[in-house]
């Protein structure tokens, strides 16, 4: 105990102890009462909070429908969190991010108070736990959130403060919601790295550095699943009263990408990369201001840097605003490529433009076939709460003399963007089948589409225009990326209509001249993908969007190109296995795996034609081998139990499926699966437990008759849930054989 | 120490039994308010009017509200929540503060809330992220005690802020920082 140490004297500690014990009620605690004894503190506290605490959810279970636990599993007073400025002090310059940051705001932003704020006023506060669980930790684990709190709200302020990340002991697997349990806050332990609750002397933390690190710094700091226990969410039963939804799952994102080393099946490798690695990259510490945390001159950036420009332009952190654009037009994350133009008279692709010399006339009817890769993002674009964030492709056709011809994704005046533009967003329904406005996400049962662009992935945007008789000059054609946080309409339910405009950014853009006559090869930009790797992109595309017969035709291009590419022939079996053509497979599967040996990414798609073929042995051995290599793939680790479990190997099957479980808590086939194994095992309480969570888990077959009812009542917008169409201005009757809007 | 004890325990068992005593002021509680006056606080609350035509936030205008077909959970009202006043009041020795936060609804927001912003007289300045907007002023109109007024906008929602306290010890700018404060919770609750 720190305070047995000489720094205050036992009569005086146990006064302060009761000071503080009043002053979480009613007045604010001092930094200096905080050295008193905590546990009795608490104790009282917690005492007074369960008086009149309302336990909807279970009387230990404080926090639901959140996940936050604090150890001890008692309410812990919201003094007890040492405060930021209180860090500041030595931690000067991560608190100027920090106080900019979106982790800093988490709670008092309009944007969220508007959505949580329904809450208590149409079902009840004890709810927000859910949201606030992540957005004010401090007020779940304090007990504030119930009907009449005595708590004072004065740490709303500071949302995320220093002592509320930094005090996180572990995740409760990869559940999200607040899935994490913290200890009491400490930023010191004493010599038998016992933690010592509350603020002490900064003599005394700059006699004991290490003792200070010890009690502040894990290494679970620095991974992605401390991440996953807030940017991982669910809406569970208690919340929404119907069944559990996957809400956004980032971490899971991740954990799919190149960047985890995780998974086989990635399209493109790239070096392990955490979520910290991007969002906290390091920055050098100037000095004055004081920075004790920098290392080498430089410290993890406490900005978070990310899409959220909204939260830094409503409250003038300019800096803030400054650094999350640049964050976001680094040209790292997006590729555009204006990949093809089809005639509409001859219907022959172009590609790839640019490469290949072709010739215009006026009149021509042209679709434009435009290629966005998600290059190097760890997570889907746009990630997590699409219902909210915005950004779209603004596709501009102009003549010579910058007269527009075709435009779409344009502002209109209200600001609202042109219903016809390809976005990247979506729109959750509720049991009526109106958008889910408001992010009142606890009445969401479907989602009428979802246009995301997973981690690594590609999707295909296609316009079609008319070149005009008297067209001028050169046409030029620019296919954008632009990014708003937030939704126009979500920014006037919150601030109404009369708010200013909130920034848009241009997140990444691509123009090409094409001239009437003709046009020859043209030399690529630095920033383009070399032709194979346009090429492959395409045949993605064209996979996701169910287009086999032209992913084939683009995989074959690359490997044309890069006959050396075993994925280019990876890339040929998968088509072939989607499009359930097992047969046809196995040649490109088999080319791949003489290019790399032992490829895990071949091997696994081996093993579904070999299950197929009824050669189970070589199934099983397939799979084993890209397990061995990948033990944290969920893929590999799904199939191989299923495997074990059409080979009447029980045991072997449920291994697999509870690994699998440990990798992803939610996984319906590990449910499912498992259910059934414990039952015949005789584990009837853990077979029972798996069959509920698969019920509740697996989706709603009556769900989609939500999301049709939004898609027949918005025509404007409902051919965005189809994967494969065109936007043109063109009636629906000039369009042939195509979806439009 | 020991002689300090019996007060201390007093003082303990006093706090939470004002706070309780409190009626529930919808803008902010009363140990919050606690916490900016200094001291325990005695609250009152008044409703400006029953049922405001028009003081419904646009969340009140969604037809969603609880989806549930339990009856417990759709007996809930409405999001509609009515514009009210509270007053907060410490009274220790010769220490005084009062918090006083009204909450009014605007059927004309722009024309109307050039009349809140006058109460400032030629004093206002304007304060960012409080709000859609909020101007606070130094009003000193009670000799031997300071007093700061926020007066804000959410939406078509007017509140005003004002804070008085006359502790010796308290400077200007410290109870500026704290009028802000306050202002910034008020208007985070009518979000």
């Amino acid at each position: 105990m720190y305070l047995t140490a000489g720094i205050v004297n036992h009569s005086t500690t146990k006064a302060l102890a009761t000071i503080v014990l009043a002053a979480s009620f009613c007045i604010l605690p001092t930094a200096a009462l905080a050295q008193s004894d905590q546990s009795s503190e608490r104790k009282e506290y917690a005492d007074k909070i369960r008086e009149t605490y309302n336990f909807r959810f279970g009387k230990d279970k404080p926090s639901l429908p959140g996940n936050a636990s604090v150890e001890g599993n008692d309410f812990i007073q919201p003094g007890a969190f040492p405060k930021a400025a209180y860090c500041a002090h030595c931690h000067e310059q991560a608190y100027s991010q920090w106080r900019q940051a979106l982790h800093s705001n988490s709670f008092r932003t309009p944007f969220y108070r508007t959505s949580v704020n329904i809450l208590p006023r149409t079902a009840g506060i004890e709810f927000t736990r859910h949201c606030d669980s992540c957005h004010n930790p401090i007020g779940v684990l304090g007990g504030a959130m119930t009907q009449n709190s005595k708590v004072n709200r004065e740490f709303d302020e500071d949302g995320l403060t220093c002592t509320t990340c930094h005090s996180i002991q572990q995740v409760k697997s990869t559940e999200g919601n607040g899935g994490f349990v913290m200890g009491v806050p400490a930023v010191m332990v004493d010599e038998n790295g016992k933690r010592i609750p509350g603020e002490v002397p900064y003599e005394e933390i700059l006699k004991y550095p290490k003792r200070h690190s010890q009690a502040v710094m894990k290494e679970l700091y620095r991974t992605p699943e401390f991440c996953a226990a807030c940017h991982k969410a669910n809406l569970p039963n208690p919340l929404n009263d119907y069944k559990f939804i996957r809400a956004f799952t980032a971490f899971d994102e991740w954990q799919n990408s190149k960047f985890s080393k995780r998974n086989p099946l990635t399209f493109y490798s790239a070096d392990f990369t955490t979520c910290q690695k991007c969002h906290m990259m390091r920055v050098p510490a100037l000095a004055p201001p004081q920075e004790y945390g920098a290392k080498q001159g430089t410290f993890a950036s406490h900005r978070w840097l990310a899409g959220n420009t909204a939260v830094p332009f409503y409250y003038g952190f300019d800096e803030q605003l400054q650094k999350t654009v640049e964050f976001l037009q680094s040209g790292m994350y997006l590729n555009v490529d204006l990949f093809a133009i089809k005639k509409r008279s001859t219907d022959e692709m172009i590609a790839p433009v640019g490469s290949t010399p072709f010739q215009l006339a006026p009149s021509d009817t042209l679709q434009t076939m435009v290629v966005i890769q998600n290059k190097n993002i760890g997570h889907s674009l746009i990630p997590e709460v699409r219902d909210l964030y915005e950004a779209w492709v603004e596709f501009t056709v102009k003549d010579g003399d910058g007269k527009e011809i075709y435009h779409s994704g344009f502002l209109k005046p209200d600001g609202m963007i042109d219903e016809r533009a390809h976005s990247f967003t979506n729109r959750p329904v509720n049991v009526d089948g109106d958008f889910v406005d408001n992010h009142k996400v606890w009445t969401i049962h479907s989602v009428a589409y979802d246009n995301t662009v997973q981690a690594g992935r590609s999707v295909l945007v296609r316009y079609e225009f008319r070149i005009p008789n008297n067209v001028k000059g050169a046409l030029t054609v620019t296919a954008r990326v632009n990014y708003r946080h937030l939704r126009q309409s979500y920014l006037n339910n919150v601030l109404g209509e009369d708010h200013p405009a909130y920034p848009v950014v241009e997140i990444v853009s691509r123009s090409r001249v094409l001239k009437l006559g003709d046009n020859p090869p043209t030399a690529a930009d630095p920033k383009d993908n070399p032709d194979w790797m346009r090429w492959n992109n395409l045949g993605i595309a064209y996979l996701d969007q169910f287009q086999y017969a032209d992913a084939m035709d683009a995989f074959s291009h690359v490997v044309k190109l890069r006959p050396d590419y075993a994925d280019g022939y990876t890339n040929i079996g998968l088509t072939n296995i989607s499009w359930e053509k097992y047969g046809s497979a196995r040649a490109s599967l088999e080319k791949a795996l003489t290019l790399s040996p032992d490829n895990a990414r071949a091997l696994y798609y081996l093993a579904l034609v070999e299950r197929r073929e009824g050669n189970c042995d070589a199934e099983v051995g397939d799979l084993q081998k890209v397990v061995r290599q990948y033990p944290q793939s969920r893929d590999a680790r799904r199939e191989l139990g299923i495997s074990y479990y059409q080979q009447h190997k029980p045991e072997e099957a449920r291994q697999q499926f509870e690994a699998l479980q440990a990798i992803d808590p939610d996984d319906i086939a590990a449910h499912y699966n498992l259910a059934i194994l414990y039952g015949r095992m005789g584990m009837k309480e853990k077979a029972a437990e798996q069959s509920a969570l698969f019920v509740t888990k697996k989706v709603d077959p009556g769900a989609p008759t939500y999301s049709l009812d939004f898609l027949r009542r918005h025509p404007e917008i409902s051919t965005e849930s189809v994967p494969w169409h065109l936007h043109t201005d063109f009636p629906a009757d000039l369009a042939v054989g195509q979806q439009q809007h | 120490m020991r002689t300090f004890e019996p007060i201390l325990l007093a003082v303990v068992l006093f706090f939470p039994a004002l706070c309780q005593a409190e009626q529930s002021c919808l803008w902010l509680n009363a140990a919050t308010a606690g916490g900016v006056l200094g001291g325990p606080v005695t609250a009152t609350v008044s409703r400006a009017s029953a049922n405001p035509s028009n003081a419904a936030t646009p969340n009140a205008k969604s037809s969603a509200g609880p989806t549930s077909a339990n009856p417990a959970r759709a007996a809930y009202g409405s999001n509609a929540v009515d514009d009210s006043d509270c007053l907060f009041v410490r009274q220790s020795g010769s220490v005084f503060g009062e918090l006083r936060i009204e909450v009014r609804t605007m059927s004309e927001p722009r024309k109307e809330f050039a009349a809140y912003v006058a109460r400032c007289r030629d004093h206002a300045t304007a304060l960012q992220a409080i709000g859609n907007q909020a101007a606070g002023c130094s009003l000193n109109d009670k000799p031997g005690g300071l007093s700061e007024q926020v007066v804000g906008r959410v939406r078509d929602r007017a509140f005003v802020v004002r804070l008085s306290i006359n502790e010796p010890s308290l400077a200007q700018s410290a109870l500026r920082e704290k009028a802000r404060k306050t202002a910034e919770q008020v208007a985070g609750s009518l979000f």
